[in-house]
């Protein structure tokens, strides 16, 4: 076990209404797992991945780490800052922490490459589509050597062929290297795609309906009877009243 | 309020300077006709010289006092509830009510002017200021969280660069500002200046008034041109998508 989620709740004020997004929201990520959080847009999957990422605190519960967490963070919106390159964007979590700067632009080439963003690097936002603004998201969360990947809904913007491509690009940089990956999505066949186990969440206030593993070989046939299978499964999982 | 200023205002400026320079076009033939040479080049440079110099002392003033208090103000929801109503409300205080008593506490000297320029020129930087930080991505701030950019750096690489249009835009505006502001105020309080200059060639050289006129209008023209339309090129980089 690398994360313990325990008794997390967050309720939020908005225009002196309080909305209770998290109930009480238990569960345990193992090291090294393809962990996903789906369920109905709205429910806090978002609230439930910034609170473990430490960008917001929950009014109770806490997030306990068997190690030394050191997360990369993919946003859907990309979150590039657009008076960056590509370089810079990538290099900025490196700079922060103050790698030297020859070490810097050694590992950020390589992930450049590695993403396929090569001669791309002297570009800024604005001039790259959605698919090439989230690879250089997916190189920015990687250049810090994370051992935790925390992914919001990374490929939402996207449209499915784009996402499909970025899905696999994942799979392959998880698959080098030691890392836990910890994705939010709404989408059933995705989280099925790519993860180990899937937990369900309810409608706000969200609780944990169930987690569900998925032990079947990469890559994944998702035409196969078991896949239509395990996707029935979560749907029943998602609509069902407890 | 008063001052809110977003990319159309930058849009507008460009043409703004289309039509600034047709009308220096039309000074220097205005110059030519009227006959440069009864300008006293040395009054009225010197003039304009001294002039600048105030500007310039009073906006890196009024920017620095600006750029703080639209950092504090937004650096809460409780202060940015209470504050920028008060702030709201300050900026129509007319500050040429002030002169009174800033001549009693300062005499006729330079400081009376900076001040009132100061006053005149903190507005529009600072709701343009307000507005830009409003504005910034709550992405962009968890992302700079999320890779631990902080403190220092964070307002280096993140805070500022993004805030950075808004600046340039309330600058431009300010800067407009200041020079109405000072021809009035360097008459009102007498001390030599291109306002005073221009009031006192009025009454005995009316033609050396029309040269002076339009020779500031050109020279404004020229700083417009070759530092603050550069400025707003540059900044547009920063623009959030």
């Amino acid at each position: 076990m690398i994360l313990k989620v325990e008794n997390i709740s967050k309720t939020f004020v908005i225009e002196s209404q309080e909305i209770k997004a998290l109930g009480n929201i238990n569960f345990e990520v193992e090291k090294g797992t393809f962990f996903s959080i789906i369920g109905p847009s709205g429910c806090g999957k978002s609230t439930l991945l910034r609170i473990i990422a430490g960008l917001l605190t929950p009014d109770t519960g806490q997030v306990k780490w068997e190690e030394e967490p050191k997360i990369g963070f993919i946003f859907q919106s990309y979150a590039l800052f657009p008076y960056l390159t590509v370089f810079e964007n990538i290099e900025i979590g490196l700079k922060a922490i103050g790698v030297p700067e020859v070490e810097r632009r050694k590992q950020v080439l390589e992930l450049i490459e590695e993403v396929g963003l090569s001669s791309n690097e002297g570009k800024h936002p604005k001039e790259l589509s959605g698919g090439m603004k989230q690879r250089v998201g997916i190189a920015r969360a990687l250049a810090i050597s994370p051992n935790v990947l925390l992914m919001d809904e990374p490929f939402g913007s996207l449209d499915e062929f784009t996402a499909e491509d970025l899905r696999k690009l994942l799979l392959k940089l998880w698959g080098k290297r030691e890392m836990t990956a910890i994705l939010v999505t709404h989408l059933i066949s995705e989280a099925l795609e790519l993860s180990d186990e899937i937990a369900i969440l309810s409608d706000k206030p969200s609780v944990i309906k169930g987690i569900v593993l998925n032990k079947s070989e990469r890559p994944r046939n998702l035409r196969s009877k078991n896949f239509f299978k395990m996707e029935d499964r979560l749907k029943n999982l998602i609509v069902s009243k407890t | 309020m008063r001052y809110s200023w977003g990319i159309h205002h930058i849009r507008q400026r460009r043409h703004v300077v289309k039509i600034s320079l047709i009308l220096s076009g039309l000074i220097i033939l205005l110059i030519l006709l009227l006959g440069f040479t009864t300008l006293d080049a040395a009054k009225f440079f010197g003039g304009f010289g001294l002039s600048l110099v105030r500007v310039v002392i009073a906006y890196f003033i009024a920017l620095a006092i600006a750029i703080f208090t639209a950092l504090t103000v937004t650096s809460s929801k409780v202060l940015e509830s209470a504050f920028i109503p008060i702030l709201d409300a300050l900026q129509s205080f007319p500050a040429f009510a002030l002169f009174p008593l800033l001549i009693v506490w300062f005499g006729r000297t330079a400081p009376v002017i900076i001040i009132i320029l100061v006053i005149e020129m903190v507005w529009p930087i600072l709701f343009t200021v307000l507005t830009a930080k409003k504005q910034i991505r709550e992405d962009l701030i968890e992302a700079a969280h999320a890779f631990d950019v902080r403190g220092y750096n964070f307002l280096k690489w993140v805070l500022f660069p993004l805030i950075l249009p808004g600046i340039v835009t309330g600058s431009i505006v300010a800067w407009g500002e200041a020079w109405e502001t000072i021809i009035a105020a360097e008459i009102i309080v007498s001390i030599s200046g291109v306002g005073t200059y221009l009031s006192t060639v009025a009454s005995t050289n009316p033609k050396q008034m029309v040269i002076g006129i339009g020779l500031l209008l050109l020279l404004l023209f020229l700083l417009n041109k070759y530092i603050w339309l550069p400025l707003l090129n540059r900044s547009t980089k920063y623009q959030q998508e």
